[in-house]
């Protein structure tokens, strides 16, 4: 048996040991966790590369892993007291020396009960082995590292067999993609929905796909600085040059042909604008379009089809509406190129060329029906359609191979001068709906045949009052009670004429 | 200790359990409730204990017409010599170092409070005198867990006043034939006095010096809260199957208990094993199971061992 001081040094010194044991493994444990997360940041650069990780978030996690460590370190310091405990465990000495040592440090000594326990205490501390008791092994935190610097080796070696080249640029998923299905051809094609079934003609298969397009105006948004509206044709545009049909030239109005299929659209309910300005110039029967019955059908074609291309229909209409205003503010007649074609029409009634020609190729590619046209047959519109550049467009066929027009610059990427030319444009044009919608006078065209009578008031919204005779006739239909009374009638304002 | 043990065992064979539980329960001065099937030697161990240790015994049989007075004592009228008659203390059975409380469950509960008071309080009152008990005073009770009609449970709160509640089993094969052969042979074991009051006085003394670390008193917290199912560190298997939990007594009783076992096993120092080791009598009559641990013939051992096999020895 030691005595009393022996004894306290010795307990003293063995629970000091094994802390500073203690101290080291839980270390070593920390050490090991920082690392972990450090190297978990390695592996993220690898696999995602530098554009998806940056070498600041590296940063970030080596100092997140050093933090981390410290502090768990800091927090799992033992005490000296639990130290004892942990000894008691492990050499099963039934809390002899936590006991002792407790008396011993933290309390008054407990008295020669405490003192014979100190002695006992020191003489089990002597025959035990603070190493074998608390031995320095690998702790589980140093199982991750090891599963992380696994990953990393495995992830440079993988990422360096694909590409030689030290760049951590691009992810290794990508990389990945195209070791195993070769270089990526349309990225964007799943984005598009497909297009309605449309007959295919020799201009359109030879004119590149939209989405073709979209990625060479985006490479080119890309690399090349904006260029001026004229000079915005790209090699793609001239490879289809079987679809560059001359448009009529108008002044500050720019052309994109990147925007060919959305031109179609875009001149086909240009055409409906353009038609329905024809109409109010020319009121008479000669220049009326196409039959209603005939335009009804492309107008649903043309709403199933905006319905499906929603995602472009905002640009589409930005182009549109560009195109329109700056068709407004021009004369008609004044300086737009003569079609190539000069195929009459029947509603060809002024004598001034280019008008005509506007009115015929409008004419052919209008909702008819709107436009109180007459006569436009879908073979002369078609032929329009290809001869004039306008965008008029068979009904039938709503703007395929089309060549696009400056409209289609309108793609998102406008500036902000072009923004408000658009916005004055519709301003603009708003006022020129606004008045010619008091212009209108409901003047009715009645034809009257000898087996069936109609009356078509295509571009009167109101109903045309006849309280004089004391009836109401609607625009759209006439009801069958007063047929027989307006025929008369009619046929005595014929009589009279 | 181990003298008185190894003359106990001269007469019982095996047991050892009871013997300690009941050596610890003289030791800490509190008392025991044996409870087995008749025939197992609970009565022959206390009178062997007394004579080992030259104390006092007597036996109570409880009846169910066994009045306070037959057990506490009675006031007697006395004639002196010279012709004057005066009341006098006679006192009971419960006078004596050890009482042996045979089958206490089936007296009366007004008998059995009598006793129970005799045993917290340590001293009895008559009239307007109050007699103390000699210390040590340890009672044995002992239950019949078989014959239970006619019977009057012990409440729970007089339960609590047991130090200890200890299960005596049956003996093995072997014991049992050192039992036939000792109960044939002719010559009896004679059992020595080996430990005198003073001296069990002074082990009494030394228990309450025994060494008691916190970590180690916390244990004894710390399982006694488990298994109160509305505390918020109540055990799973508590909230289970617990209607109501050990009282603070409890956790008295495993510290006290725990010197002693250390005592006996001759450390200075409470460990975390006497704990565990004492859980189960010190605890086991201290709780209250509920239905569903009826109803699955849960016993409140089985539900102390559950909580003990998974309570940790330190704090997380």
């Amino acid at each position: 048996m030691l005595d009393s001081s022996a004894s306290e040094n010795r307990l003293e010194a063995v629970v000091l040991n094994g802390r500073r044991r203690l101290l080291v493994q839980t270390a070593m444990r920390d050490a090991l966790l920082a690392s972990a997360i450090a190297m978990g940041g390695v592996a993220a650069l690898l696999a995602l590369g530098t554009g998806y990780f940056p070498p600041v978030l590296l940063g970030l996690f080596v100092a997140a892993g050093i933090t981390a460590g410290v502090l768990r370190w800091r927090r799992s310091q033992p005490r000296p007291y639990d130290v004892a405990q942990l000894l008691d465990r492990r050499w099963q000495t039934d809390d002899q020396v936590s006991t002792a040592y407790y008396f011993l440090k933290e309390s008054d000594k407990g008295g020669p009960i405490a003192e014979q326990q100190r002695a006992r205490a020191a003489t089990l501390a002597a025959s035990g082995d603070v190493v074998a008791a608390l031995p320095l092994r690998l702790p589980h935190a140093g199982w991750g590292a090891l599963a992380m610097l696994a990953l990393i080796a495995l992830l440079f070696v993988v990422r360096y067999s694909l590409q030689p080249a030290l760049s951590l640029e691009q992810p290794l998923a990508a990389m990945l993609k195209e070791a195993l299905l070769g270089p990526d051809e349309q990225p964007n094609a799943g984005l598009l929905q497909p297009e309605p079934a449309r007959p295919q003609t020799g201009d359109e298969e030879a004119a590149p796909s939209l989405s073709e397009e979209a990625e060479t105006r985006d490479a080119e948004t890309r690399t090349e600085p904006p260029a001026p509206p004229d000079a915005a044709q790209t090699p793609a545009d001239q490879d289809a040059e079987p679809l560059n049909v001359e448009i009529p030239e108008v002044e500050g109005l720019s052309v994109d042909e990147s925007y060919g299929d959305e031109m179609d659209y875009n001149s086909l309910v240009d055409g409906e604008q353009q038609g329905q300005q024809q109409g109010e110039k020319h009121d008479s029967p000669s220049d009326a379009g196409t039959p209603s019955d005939q335009a009804s059908a492309p107008n649903q074609e043309n709403e199933a089809w905006n319905q499906e291309n929603d995602s472009l229909l905002d640009r589409l209409k930005d182009a549109f509406e560009n195109m329109l205003s700056k068709l407004n503010m021009e004369p008609q007649g004044g300086s737009q190129q003569p079609s190539e074609s000069e195929s009459p029409s029947d509603g060809e009634s002024t004598g001034e060329k280019a008008e005509a020609a506007e009115g015929q190729a409008q004419g052919g590619a209008s909702d008819a029906g709107e436009a109180q046209m007459e006569g436009g047959e879908p073979g002369e519109a078609s032929s329009q359609q290809v001869s004039q550049g306008e965008g008029g467009n068979n009904s039938d066929q709503p703007g395929e191979g089309q060549p696009s027009s400056a409209a289609g610059g309108n793609d998102g990427s406008k500036d902000a001068a072009e923004q408000a030319a658009i916005e004055e444009a519709m301003g603009k044009l708003e006022e020129l709906y606004s008045r010619r919608a008091e212009e209108m006078k409901g003047e009715v065209m009645i034809e009257t045949e000898t087996a069936q009578q109609s009356a078509r008031t295509p571009y009167q919204p109101q109903d045309s009052g006849h309280q004089d005779l004391g009836g109401t006739v609607s625009r759209d239909a006439i009801p069958l009670a007063y047929q027989a009374y307006i025929k008369s009638y009619f046929e005595n304002l014929r009589t009279k004429n | 200790m181990q003298l008185v043990r190894d003359e106990i065992g001269k007469v019982i064979v095996g047991h050892d359990n009871v013997v300690e539980g009941v050596l610890t329960a003289l030791v800490a001065g509190g008392h025991v409730l044996l409870e087995g099937v008749p025939g197992l030697g609970k009565t022959t161990l206390l009178r062997t204990l007394s004579r080992a240790m030259h104390l006092d015994y007597s036996r109570i049989q409880f009846t169910p017409d066994l009045m306070p007075a037959d057990i506490l004592g009675s006031m007697m009228m006395e004639t002196d010599g010279a012709g004057s008659k005066q009341l006098r203390f006679q006192p009971g059975p419960v006078f004596a170092h050890l009482v042996l409380a045979d089958e206490i469950n089936r007296a009366t509960p007004r008998t059995q409070s009598a006793l129970l008071e005799a045993m917290q309080e340590r001293t009895v009152t008559s009239g307007t005198t109050t007699h103390s008990l000699e210390d040590p005073f340890l009672v044995m009770a002992t239950q019949n867990p078989l014959e239970m009609e006619g019977t009057y449970p012990l409440p729970e709160a007089q339960l609590d006043r047991f130090l200890q509640k200890i299960i005596v089993g049956y003996p093995t094969q072997e014991e049992m034939v050192t039992i036939v052969d000792r109960t044939m042979s002719a010559d009896q074991p004679k059992v020595e006095q080996v430990v005198n009051r003073e001296q069990i006085l002074d082990m009494r003394r030394a228990a309450q010096q025994v060494l008691v670390a916190p970590h180690v008193r916390d244990y004894a917290i710390r399982f006694v809260l488990a298994t109160q199912p509305e505390h918020a560190t109540a055990h799973t298997v508590a909230k289970k199957y617990i209607r109501y939990g050990s009282s603070p007594r409890g956790a008295q009783a495993l510290v006290q208990c725990g010197r002693v076992r250390a005592l006996i096993r001759g450390r200075l120092n409470v460990s975390i094993g006497d704990l565990r080791a004492l859980c189960t009598p010190a605890l086991r009559h201290r709780i209250i199971l509920n239905f569903d641990a009826h109803a699955e013939g849960k016993t409140s051992d089985q539900v102390l061992t559950a909580i003990l096999d998974s309570m940790p020895d330190t704090e997380a």
